[in-house]
Protein backbone atom coordinates (compact mmCIF):
# COMPACT_ATOMS: atom_id res chain seq x y z
CA UNK A 1 0.00 0.00 0.00
CA UNK A 2 1.67 3.23 -1.12
CA UNK A 3 1.92 6.40 0.92
CA UNK A 4 -0.09 8.92 -1.08
CA UNK A 5 0.62 12.64 -1.27
CA UNK A 6 -2.27 14.37 -3.00
CA UNK A 7 -1.85 17.96 -4.19
CA UNK A 8 -4.64 20.43 -4.54
CA UNK A 9 -6.35 21.14 -7.90
CA UNK A 10 -4.98 24.69 -8.12
CA UNK A 11 -1.68 26.59 -7.90
CA UNK A 12 0.85 24.73 -5.79
CA UNK A 13 3.69 26.83 -4.46
CA UNK A 14 6.14 25.85 -1.69
CA UNK A 15 3.50 26.47 0.96
CA UNK A 16 0.93 24.16 -0.63
CA UNK A 17 3.61 21.60 -1.35
CA UNK A 18 4.44 21.40 2.34
CA UNK A 19 0.73 21.30 3.24
CA UNK A 20 0.24 18.25 1.03
CA UNK A 21 3.38 16.58 2.33
CA UNK A 22 2.39 17.19 5.95
CA UNK A 23 -1.08 15.73 5.44
CA UNK A 24 0.34 12.23 5.49
CA UNK A 25 3.19 10.32 7.12
CA UNK A 26 6.77 11.10 6.17
CA UNK A 27 7.38 9.60 2.75
CA UNK A 28 11.12 9.62 3.41
CA UNK A 29 11.21 8.12 6.90
CA UNK A 30 8.19 5.80 6.92
CA UNK A 31 9.07 2.12 6.41
CA UNK A 32 6.52 1.77 3.62
CA UNK A 33 8.59 1.38 0.45
CA UNK A 34 6.08 2.87 -1.99
CA UNK A 35 5.23 6.50 -2.50
CA UNK A 36 2.69 8.06 -4.85
CA UNK A 37 2.32 11.74 -5.70
CA UNK A 38 -1.04 12.62 -7.23
CA UNK A 39 -1.79 15.71 -9.29
CA UNK A 40 -5.54 16.15 -9.76
CA UNK A 41 -6.91 17.87 -12.81
CA UNK A 42 -6.44 21.62 -12.47
CA UNK A 43 -3.28 21.43 -10.41
CA UNK A 44 -0.49 23.81 -11.41
CA UNK A 45 2.93 23.22 -9.89
CA UNK A 46 5.09 26.30 -9.37
CA UNK A 47 8.85 26.01 -9.63
CA UNK A 48 9.66 26.52 -5.93
CA UNK A 49 7.43 23.52 -5.16
CA UNK A 50 8.66 21.59 -8.18
CA UNK A 51 12.29 21.85 -7.20
CA UNK A 52 11.57 20.46 -3.71
CA UNK A 53 9.56 17.63 -5.19
CA UNK A 54 12.34 16.78 -7.63
CA UNK A 55 14.90 16.59 -4.82
CA UNK A 56 12.52 14.52 -2.68
CA UNK A 57 11.87 12.03 -5.48
CA UNK A 58 15.61 11.53 -5.94
CA UNK A 59 16.04 11.03 -2.21
CA UNK A 60 13.26 8.43 -2.14
CA UNK A 61 14.85 6.65 -5.07
CA UNK A 62 18.21 6.72 -3.30
CA UNK A 63 16.79 4.87 -0.30
CA UNK A 64 15.23 2.27 -2.57
CA UNK A 65 11.60 3.37 -2.50
CA UNK A 66 9.30 2.85 -5.44
CA UNK A 67 7.89 6.20 -6.59
CA UNK A 68 4.94 7.00 -8.85
CA UNK A 69 3.81 10.38 -10.15
CA UNK A 70 0.20 10.29 -11.26
CA UNK A 71 -1.34 13.05 -13.38
CA UNK A 72 -5.11 12.65 -13.28
CA UNK A 73 -5.53 15.28 -16.00
CA UNK A 74 -3.57 13.14 -18.46
CA UNK A 75 -1.05 14.86 -20.70
CA UNK A 76 -2.64 18.28 -20.39
CA UNK A 77 -2.01 20.88 -17.74
CA UNK A 78 0.68 20.15 -15.20
CA UNK A 79 2.00 17.09 -17.03
CA UNK A 80 2.66 19.12 -20.17
CA UNK A 81 4.18 21.99 -18.20
CA UNK A 82 6.53 19.71 -16.27
CA UNK A 83 7.52 17.97 -19.49
CA UNK A 84 8.32 21.33 -21.04
CA UNK A 85 10.28 22.40 -17.96
CA UNK A 86 12.50 19.35 -18.03
CA UNK A 87 11.15 18.07 -14.71
CA UNK A 88 10.12 14.69 -16.14
CA UNK A 89 13.47 14.36 -17.90
CA UNK A 90 15.30 14.82 -14.57
CA UNK A 91 13.37 12.07 -12.76
CA UNK A 92 15.25 8.89 -11.86
CA UNK A 93 14.61 6.21 -14.46
CA UNK A 94 12.91 3.94 -11.92
CA UNK A 95 10.17 6.48 -11.19
CA UNK A 96 6.83 5.55 -12.77
CA UNK A 97 4.80 8.28 -14.47
CA UNK A 98 1.08 7.96 -15.18
CA UNK A 99 -0.12 8.24 -17.96
CA UNK A 100 3.45 7.58 -19.17
CA UNK A 101 6.78 9.23 -19.71
CA UNK A 102 6.94 11.05 -23.03
CA UNK A 103 8.94 9.17 -25.63
CA UNK A 104 10.27 12.48 -26.91
CA UNK A 105 10.51 15.08 -24.17
CA UNK A 106 9.21 18.56 -24.89
CA UNK A 107 12.23 20.07 -23.20
CA UNK A 108 14.54 18.34 -25.65
CA UNK A 109 12.74 20.17 -28.46
CA UNK A 110 12.27 23.55 -26.87
CA UNK A 111 15.08 23.99 -24.33
CA UNK A 112 16.27 27.60 -24.10
CA UNK A 113 13.59 29.02 -26.38
CA UNK A 114 11.18 30.50 -23.87
CA UNK A 115 12.37 33.89 -22.68
CA UNK A 116 10.48 33.67 -19.39
CA UNK A 117 11.85 30.48 -17.96
CA UNK A 118 14.90 28.34 -17.46
CA UNK A 119 14.18 24.68 -17.29
CA UNK A 120 15.10 22.56 -14.28
CA UNK A 121 18.88 22.38 -14.54
CA UNK A 122 20.92 19.79 -12.64
CA UNK A 123 23.85 20.86 -10.50
CA UNK A 124 26.17 17.87 -10.75
CA UNK A 125 28.93 17.72 -8.15
CA UNK A 126 31.28 15.96 -10.56
CA UNK A 127 30.68 18.25 -13.55
CA UNK A 128 30.59 21.97 -12.86
CA UNK A 129 28.37 23.84 -15.36
CA UNK A 130 30.31 27.05 -15.72
CA UNK A 131 27.56 28.92 -17.54
CA UNK A 132 24.52 28.00 -15.44
CA UNK A 133 24.15 31.25 -13.42
CA UNK A 134 24.67 33.30 -16.59
CA UNK A 135 21.94 31.39 -18.44
CA UNK A 136 19.54 31.92 -15.56
CA UNK A 137 20.32 35.62 -15.19
CA UNK A 138 20.21 36.25 -18.94
CA UNK A 139 16.66 34.91 -19.12
CA UNK A 140 15.65 37.50 -16.59
CA UNK A 141 17.55 40.21 -18.48
CA UNK A 142 15.77 39.37 -21.73
CA UNK A 143 12.41 39.49 -20.02
CA UNK A 144 12.89 42.81 -18.28
CA UNK A 145 15.15 44.39 -20.86
CA UNK A 146 13.09 47.54 -21.19
CA UNK A 147 13.27 48.48 -17.55
CA UNK A 148 15.73 51.19 -16.55
CA UNK A 149 17.18 48.92 -13.90
CA UNK A 150 17.38 45.83 -16.13
CA UNK A 151 21.16 45.53 -15.79
CA UNK A 152 21.06 45.97 -12.04
CA UNK A 153 18.23 43.43 -11.76
CA UNK A 154 20.08 40.84 -13.83
CA UNK A 155 23.24 41.44 -11.79
CA UNK A 156 21.24 40.92 -8.62
CA UNK A 157 19.76 37.69 -9.96
CA UNK A 158 23.18 36.56 -11.21
CA UNK A 159 24.72 37.20 -7.79
CA UNK A 160 21.98 35.37 -5.92
CA UNK A 161 22.04 32.38 -8.26
CA UNK A 162 25.82 32.09 -8.51
CA UNK A 163 26.35 32.25 -4.76
CA UNK A 164 23.61 29.65 -4.14
CA UNK A 165 24.88 27.35 -6.87
CA UNK A 166 28.48 27.68 -5.74
CA UNK A 167 27.38 26.75 -2.22
CA UNK A 168 25.98 23.50 -3.60
CA UNK A 169 29.26 22.67 -5.33
CA UNK A 170 31.40 23.65 -2.36
CA UNK A 171 29.43 22.52 0.68
CA UNK A 172 26.70 19.99 -0.03
CA UNK A 173 28.99 16.93 0.09
CA UNK A 174 26.69 14.57 -1.76
CA UNK A 175 26.62 12.70 -5.04
CA UNK A 176 22.95 13.47 -5.52
CA UNK A 177 22.40 16.25 -8.03
CA UNK A 178 21.20 19.65 -6.93
CA UNK A 179 18.84 21.70 -9.10
CA UNK A 180 18.30 25.28 -10.20
CA UNK A 181 15.25 26.75 -11.90
CA UNK A 182 13.71 30.10 -12.71
CA UNK A 183 10.28 31.21 -13.87
CA UNK A 184 8.75 34.60 -14.46
CA UNK A 185 5.10 34.88 -13.50
CA UNK A 186 4.07 37.98 -15.38
CA UNK A 187 0.51 37.79 -14.12
CA UNK A 188 1.76 38.06 -10.56
CA UNK A 189 4.63 40.40 -11.39
CA UNK A 190 7.18 38.07 -9.83
CA UNK A 191 10.21 36.02 -10.72
CA UNK A 192 10.87 32.86 -8.74
CA UNK A 193 14.49 31.72 -8.51
CA UNK A 194 15.17 28.46 -6.70
CA UNK A 195 18.20 26.32 -5.93
CA UNK A 196 18.00 22.96 -4.17
CA UNK A 197 20.47 20.38 -3.00
CA UNK A 198 20.12 17.07 -1.19
CA UNK A 199 23.35 17.17 0.75
CA UNK A 200 24.61 18.57 3.99
CA UNK A 201 22.07 21.13 5.09
CA UNK A 202 22.80 24.81 5.45
CA UNK A 203 22.45 24.69 9.23
CA UNK A 204 24.86 21.79 9.52
CA UNK A 205 27.51 23.62 7.49
CA UNK A 206 26.99 26.85 9.45
CA UNK A 207 27.16 25.06 12.79
CA UNK A 208 30.43 23.41 11.83
CA UNK A 209 31.93 26.89 11.81
CA UNK A 210 30.76 27.74 15.31
CA UNK A 211 34.10 26.69 16.77
CA UNK A 212 35.71 29.72 15.14
CA UNK A 213 32.87 32.20 15.54
CA UNK A 214 31.93 34.35 18.51
CA UNK A 215 30.30 32.34 21.32
CA UNK A 216 27.14 34.46 21.12
CA UNK A 217 26.30 32.75 17.85
CA UNK A 218 26.32 29.35 19.54
CA UNK A 219 23.32 30.49 21.59
CA UNK A 220 21.18 31.38 18.58
CA UNK A 221 18.17 29.30 17.61
CA UNK A 222 18.15 27.71 14.17
CA UNK A 223 15.95 30.50 12.82
CA UNK A 224 18.20 33.17 14.28
CA UNK A 225 21.27 31.47 12.83
CA UNK A 226 19.77 31.43 9.34
CA UNK A 227 18.78 35.08 9.66
CA UNK A 228 22.27 35.92 10.91
CA UNK A 229 23.81 34.15 7.92
CA UNK A 230 21.74 36.22 5.50
CA UNK A 231 21.99 39.42 7.50
CA UNK A 232 25.64 39.51 8.49
CA UNK A 233 27.30 36.51 6.85
CA UNK A 234 28.83 33.41 8.42
CA UNK A 235 31.14 30.75 7.13
CA UNK A 236 32.97 27.66 8.20
CA UNK A 237 35.94 28.83 6.17
CA UNK A 238 38.21 31.65 7.20
CA UNK A 239 39.80 34.43 5.20
CA UNK A 240 36.73 36.56 4.70
CA UNK A 241 34.63 33.88 3.08
CA UNK A 242 30.98 33.69 4.08
CA UNK A 243 29.69 36.96 2.73
CA UNK A 244 27.86 35.13 -0.06
CA UNK A 245 24.54 34.68 1.72
CA UNK A 246 24.60 38.24 2.99
CA UNK A 247 25.27 39.73 -0.44
CA UNK A 248 22.42 37.59 -1.83
CA UNK A 249 20.17 39.11 0.77
CA UNK A 250 21.47 42.63 0.07
CA UNK A 251 20.61 42.28 -3.60
CA UNK A 252 17.33 40.47 -3.10
CA UNK A 253 15.90 42.83 -0.51
CA UNK A 254 16.16 45.67 -3.00
CA UNK A 255 13.46 43.92 -5.03
CA UNK A 256 11.35 43.21 -1.96
CA UNK A 257 12.18 39.58 -2.37
CA UNK A 258 10.76 37.06 0.05
CA UNK A 259 13.21 34.35 0.90
CA UNK A 260 12.35 30.81 1.91
CA UNK A 261 14.95 28.42 3.26
CA UNK A 262 13.70 24.84 3.65
CA UNK A 263 15.86 22.79 5.99
CA UNK A 264 15.57 19.18 7.14
CA UNK A 265 12.36 19.53 9.16
CA UNK A 266 11.79 23.25 9.22
CA UNK A 267 11.49 26.27 7.02
CA UNK A 268 12.53 29.86 7.60
CA UNK A 269 10.54 32.47 5.69
CA UNK A 270 12.17 35.88 5.60
CA UNK A 271 10.23 38.95 4.58
CA UNK A 272 12.15 42.08 3.71
CA UNK A 273 12.01 45.16 5.86
CA UNK A 274 13.59 48.55 5.33
CA UNK A 275 16.90 47.40 6.78
CA UNK A 276 17.10 44.02 5.17
CA UNK A 277 16.10 40.71 6.66
CA UNK A 278 15.67 40.87 10.40
CA UNK A 279 14.72 38.34 13.07
CA UNK A 280 11.37 40.00 13.71
CA UNK A 281 10.35 39.46 10.09
CA UNK A 282 11.43 35.81 10.06
CA UNK A 283 8.77 33.12 10.35
CA UNK A 284 9.66 29.55 11.17
CA UNK A 285 7.62 26.47 10.46
CA UNK A 286 8.79 23.44 12.42
CA UNK A 287 7.91 19.74 12.38
CA UNK A 288 7.81 19.55 8.61
CA UNK A 289 8.28 16.13 7.01
CA UNK A 290 12.00 15.35 6.63
CA UNK A 291 13.67 16.50 3.43
CA UNK A 292 17.43 16.25 3.09
CA UNK A 293 19.51 19.21 2.04
CA UNK A 294 18.82 22.90 1.60
CA UNK A 295 16.17 24.39 -0.64
CA UNK A 296 16.29 28.13 -1.12
CA UNK A 297 13.90 30.21 -3.15
CA UNK A 298 13.73 33.92 -3.82
CA UNK A 299 10.63 35.71 -5.05
CA UNK A 300 11.73 38.87 -6.83
CA UNK A 301 9.06 41.50 -7.21
CA UNK A 302 9.13 42.85 -10.75
CA UNK A 303 6.19 45.20 -10.53
CA UNK A 304 3.62 45.87 -13.28
CA UNK B 1 45.60 59.16 -12.57
CA UNK B 2 49.20 60.14 -13.01
CA UNK B 3 51.61 58.28 -15.21
CA UNK B 4 54.50 56.15 -14.00
CA UNK B 5 55.18 54.08 -17.08
CA UNK B 6 58.24 52.46 -15.67
CA UNK B 7 56.47 50.94 -12.72
CA UNK B 8 52.87 50.49 -13.88
CA UNK B 9 51.41 47.74 -16.00
CA UNK B 10 47.87 46.91 -17.03
CA UNK B 11 46.27 43.48 -17.17
CA UNK B 12 42.91 42.85 -18.79
CA UNK B 13 40.87 40.56 -16.53
CA UNK B 14 38.72 39.31 -19.42
CA UNK B 15 41.83 37.82 -21.04
CA UNK B 16 42.11 35.45 -18.09
CA UNK B 17 38.44 34.37 -18.17
CA UNK B 18 36.60 32.04 -20.52
CA UNK B 19 33.37 34.07 -20.54
CA UNK B 20 32.11 37.55 -19.68
CA UNK B 21 30.83 36.49 -16.26
CA UNK B 22 32.93 35.37 -13.30
CA UNK B 23 31.47 33.44 -10.40
CA UNK B 24 32.32 31.03 -7.64
CA UNK B 25 35.29 30.35 -5.41
CA UNK B 26 36.85 27.65 -7.57
CA UNK B 27 36.82 29.70 -10.77
CA UNK B 28 38.03 32.74 -8.85
CA UNK B 29 41.02 30.73 -7.62
CA UNK B 30 41.77 29.57 -11.18
CA UNK B 31 41.79 33.11 -12.50
CA UNK B 32 43.80 34.27 -9.49
CA UNK B 33 46.49 31.72 -10.29
CA UNK B 34 46.71 32.89 -13.90
CA UNK B 35 46.89 36.53 -12.82
CA UNK B 36 49.56 35.67 -10.28
CA UNK B 37 51.73 34.17 -12.98
CA UNK B 38 51.30 37.31 -15.07
CA UNK B 39 52.20 39.51 -12.11
CA UNK B 40 55.24 37.45 -11.23
CA UNK B 41 56.37 37.65 -14.84
CA UNK B 42 56.28 41.47 -14.71
CA UNK B 43 59.22 42.02 -12.42
CA UNK B 44 59.99 45.57 -11.44
CA UNK B 45 56.42 46.77 -11.68
CA UNK B 46 54.89 48.45 -8.67
CA UNK B 47 51.29 48.90 -9.77
CA UNK B 48 49.01 46.46 -11.56
CA UNK B 49 45.94 48.04 -13.07
CA UNK B 50 43.31 45.36 -13.61
CA UNK B 51 41.04 46.44 -16.43
CA UNK B 52 37.52 45.04 -16.13
CA UNK B 53 36.56 46.08 -19.67
CA UNK B 54 34.57 43.26 -21.21
CA UNK B 55 33.70 41.69 -17.86
CA UNK B 56 29.93 41.78 -17.57
CA UNK B 57 29.20 40.45 -14.09
CA UNK B 58 31.14 39.05 -11.17
CA UNK B 59 29.84 37.64 -7.93
CA UNK B 60 31.40 38.30 -4.53
CA UNK B 61 33.19 34.95 -4.30
CA UNK B 62 34.87 35.39 -7.67
CA UNK B 63 35.80 39.03 -7.01
CA UNK B 64 37.38 38.05 -3.71
CA UNK B 65 39.30 35.01 -4.88
CA UNK B 66 40.48 36.42 -8.21
CA UNK B 67 41.39 40.01 -7.39
CA UNK B 68 41.01 40.96 -3.74
CA UNK B 69 43.25 38.08 -2.69
CA UNK B 70 45.83 39.36 -5.18
CA UNK B 71 45.73 42.80 -3.56
CA UNK B 72 46.05 41.20 -0.12
CA UNK B 73 49.03 39.11 -1.21
CA UNK B 74 51.04 42.12 -2.33
CA UNK B 75 49.80 44.59 0.26
CA UNK B 76 52.43 47.14 1.13
CA UNK B 77 54.85 46.17 -1.63
CA UNK B 78 52.91 46.20 -4.92
CA UNK B 79 49.49 47.64 -5.65
CA UNK B 80 46.43 46.29 -7.42
CA UNK B 81 43.58 48.52 -8.57
CA UNK B 82 40.52 48.26 -10.79
CA UNK B 83 40.14 50.41 -13.92
CA UNK B 84 37.62 50.73 -16.76
CA UNK B 85 34.62 50.23 -14.52
CA UNK B 86 31.65 51.45 -16.55
CA UNK B 87 29.88 53.08 -13.60
CA UNK B 88 29.26 52.91 -9.89
CA UNK B 89 26.47 50.32 -10.33
CA UNK B 90 29.15 47.69 -10.97
CA UNK B 91 30.90 48.29 -7.68
CA UNK B 92 28.63 46.54 -5.23
CA UNK B 93 30.05 43.03 -5.42
CA UNK B 94 33.64 44.32 -5.56
CA UNK B 95 32.93 46.41 -2.49
CA UNK B 96 31.42 43.45 -0.65
CA UNK B 97 34.41 41.26 -1.53
CA UNK B 98 36.94 43.84 -0.34
CA UNK B 99 35.00 44.57 2.84
CA UNK B 100 34.60 40.93 3.75
CA UNK B 101 38.27 40.22 3.18
CA UNK B 102 39.22 43.43 5.06
CA UNK B 103 41.43 44.40 2.13
CA UNK B 104 41.20 47.91 0.65
CA UNK B 105 40.92 48.02 -3.13
CA UNK B 106 41.23 51.18 -5.21
CA UNK B 107 38.73 51.51 -8.05
CA UNK B 108 39.03 54.23 -10.69
CA UNK B 109 35.81 55.65 -12.13
CA UNK B 110 35.84 58.59 -14.54
CA UNK B 111 39.43 59.28 -13.65
CA UNK B 112 38.77 59.52 -9.91
CA UNK B 113 39.85 57.02 -7.27
CA UNK B 114 37.34 55.40 -4.96
CA UNK B 115 38.36 53.25 -2.05
CA UNK B 116 36.47 49.99 -1.70
CA UNK B 117 36.52 47.80 1.36
CA UNK B 118 37.06 48.62 5.02
CA UNK B 119 37.23 52.30 5.97
CA UNK B 120 40.46 53.58 7.50
CA UNK B 121 40.67 54.29 11.21
CA UNK B 122 39.23 57.59 12.38
CA UNK B 123 42.72 58.93 12.94
CA UNK B 124 43.81 58.23 9.36
CA UNK B 125 40.60 59.17 7.58
CA UNK B 126 41.53 62.78 6.87
CA UNK B 127 44.96 61.79 5.59
CA UNK B 128 43.52 59.22 3.22
CA UNK B 129 40.92 61.66 1.91
CA UNK B 130 43.62 64.23 1.33
CA UNK B 131 45.73 61.69 -0.51
CA UNK B 132 42.80 60.57 -2.68
CA UNK B 133 42.43 64.19 -3.81
CA UNK B 134 46.10 64.87 -4.11
CA UNK B 135 47.39 61.65 -5.63
CA UNK B 136 50.82 61.58 -4.01
CA UNK B 137 52.85 63.28 -1.30
CA UNK B 138 55.89 62.91 0.89
CA UNK B 139 55.52 62.99 4.66
CA UNK B 140 57.09 66.43 4.69
CA UNK B 141 54.57 67.85 2.23
CA UNK B 142 51.67 66.22 4.02
CA UNK B 143 52.77 67.59 7.38
CA UNK B 144 52.74 71.13 5.90
CA UNK B 145 49.43 70.77 4.14
CA UNK B 146 47.57 69.19 7.03
CA UNK B 147 49.43 70.95 9.81
CA UNK B 148 50.78 67.75 11.33
CA UNK B 149 54.14 67.07 12.86
CA UNK B 150 56.52 65.33 10.51
CA UNK B 151 56.57 62.26 12.75
CA UNK B 152 52.78 62.15 12.85
CA UNK B 153 52.44 62.49 9.08
CA UNK B 154 55.06 59.82 8.52
CA UNK B 155 53.38 57.42 10.93
CA UNK B 156 49.95 57.85 9.37
CA UNK B 157 51.24 57.36 5.86
CA UNK B 158 53.11 54.24 6.89
CA UNK B 159 49.99 52.84 8.51
CA UNK B 160 47.97 53.48 5.37
CA UNK B 161 50.70 51.74 3.37
CA UNK B 162 50.74 48.70 5.62
CA UNK B 163 46.96 48.45 5.61
CA UNK B 164 46.83 48.49 1.82
CA UNK B 165 45.38 51.93 1.09
CA UNK B 166 48.52 53.45 -0.41
CA UNK B 167 51.85 52.50 -1.92
CA UNK B 168 55.17 54.27 -1.82
CA UNK B 169 58.25 54.59 -3.96
CA UNK B 170 61.76 55.43 -2.90
CA UNK B 171 63.34 58.59 -4.25
CA UNK B 172 66.40 60.71 -3.59
CA UNK B 173 65.54 63.82 -1.63
CA UNK B 174 66.97 67.25 -2.48
CA UNK B 175 69.35 66.81 0.40
CA UNK B 176 70.67 63.59 -1.14
CA UNK B 177 69.05 61.24 1.32
CA UNK B 178 66.30 58.73 0.70
CA UNK B 179 62.72 59.82 1.00
CA UNK B 180 59.44 58.09 0.29
CA UNK B 181 56.69 59.41 -1.90
CA UNK B 182 53.36 57.85 -0.95
CA UNK B 183 50.74 57.56 -3.65
CA UNK B 184 47.25 56.35 -4.43
CA UNK B 185 47.34 53.03 -6.22
CA UNK B 186 46.54 53.66 -9.85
Amino acid sequence: MAIEVRFRPSWIDAYWFERALSATVSVLRHPDMQARFVFPEGSKLMVDAGIRLLSLVHQLDRVGKSVTLEFEGGRDGTFGYLDRMGFLEQLPTAVAVIPERPRISAVAQYRGRNPTLVEFEPILPEARDRHLPSRLADVLLRSVGEREDATALSTAAFTVLSEMIDNVYEHSQTHLAGYAVQQLYHGGGRAKLAVSDSGLGLLDTLKESLNVLPPRLAELSDTELVVEAFRNGLSRCGGGRGGGLKICADHAVRYRSELRVRLYTSQVHLKPSTDGYSPNMAYTTDNLPPLWGTHISFDFELGG
Amino acid sequence: MYSMNRIVTQLRLRDFMDSDDGWGNAYGREVHQALLEAVEASSGKLVFRISVAGVRRVDVSFAREAIVELAARYRGSEGVCLVDLPNADHLENWEAAATRRRQPLTAWIDGKPRMLGPPPSRGNKAVLEHMLNRGEATAARLSRELNLTLTNASTKLKQLLEQGYLLRREEISPSGGVEYTYFVIG
